[in-house]
């Protein structure tokens, strides 16, 4: 069974979230990471097969993680 | 608990689901993804060669038991194979609407822009002179006589039978009986 890649939930508290090099580009998480820097600070960790982003976010956001990975999706399709 | 491609975690309220990539391409998995990030959370994981997971998590948690969650990844696959149909459809009729769009773009640009709209026809014409590279369509080209003629040697019917030449020949044998007089 796949485990959830998000690891933190609660608002204002950091999070962090795995991608999978595979199915997302790093393009298109630097340009959500520079996207959403009036909401929250976002830190890149790139390893051979995963990039991981911190998030700490600057207001109450619930589920950041999750919702920063919906907008990864969003740039990816959309960029074709 | 879940079927053979599912398995739901109710705890987190979140819900797997395995799609074969020999099946649906990734460009569908993407679109159907695309499509459930309204209402849920998605993220893709899994290797693009063998298998790929979707993990889905409905945004609005308040009533999802197991039943709701096994019903959205049904909902899920249902929406990829919609997508995959209408792939495969797209991808059948393109030579189709590549032959007419051809035949559209032949008529003068006015006229063309009137059927398919300014924007659409500027993208087509884009996509045609891709298309002009093809070999067969340029050996077609090179087939056709009335191309070229390099050498200036092809003379027109009308140039060498038409009525005005009549009356310039008749005048230059004038000139020469005048000349020779």
């Amino acid at each position: 069974m796949t485990k959830s890649n998000e690891q933190g939930k609660e608002a204002k508290e950091k999070a962090q979230i795995k991608f999978s090099k595979k199915f997302y580009s790093n393009e298109a998480i630097k340009k959500a990471a520079i996207d959403y820097k009036n909401i929250a600070e976002i830190s890149l960790e790139e390893d051979e097969s995963t990039i991981t982003a911190t998030i700490t976010p600057k207001e109450d956001i619930k589920n950041i993680s999750k919702e920063f990975s919906n907008y990864v999706l969003g740039l990816i399709v959309n960029q074709g | 608990m879940g079927d053979s491609n599912i398995t739901i975690n109710e705890a987190e309220c979140t819900v797997f689901v395995r799609v074969n990539p020999k099946v649906f391409s990734l460009g569908v998995v993407y679109a159907t993804c695309y499509l459930f990030t309204d209402k849920h959370y998605v993220h893709l994981d899994g290797d693009p060669q063998k298998e790929i997971t979707i993990e889905l998590a409905p945004k609005d948690t308040s009533s999802k038991n197991a039943a709701a969650l096994a019903s959205l990844a049904k909902e899920f696959e249902n929406e990829l194979l919609k997508h995959g149909f209408y792939n495969m459809q797209h991808t059948e009729s393109l030579a189709l609407k590549t032959i007419m769009l051809k035949r559209i773009l032949s008529m003068p640009d006015s006229i063309a822009e009137v059927y398919v709209g300014k924007p659409m026809k500027e993208k087509v014409d884009k996509e045609v002179k891709l298309l002009d590279n093809d070999p067969i369509e340029n050996m077609l080209k090179e087939e056709d006589p009335s191309i070229d003629d390099p050498e200036g040697i092809a003379i027109p019917w009308e140039e060498k039978y038409g009525k005005q030449n009549d009356k310039k020949q008749r005048a230059r044998k004038r000139s020469k009986r005048k000349s020779a007089d």
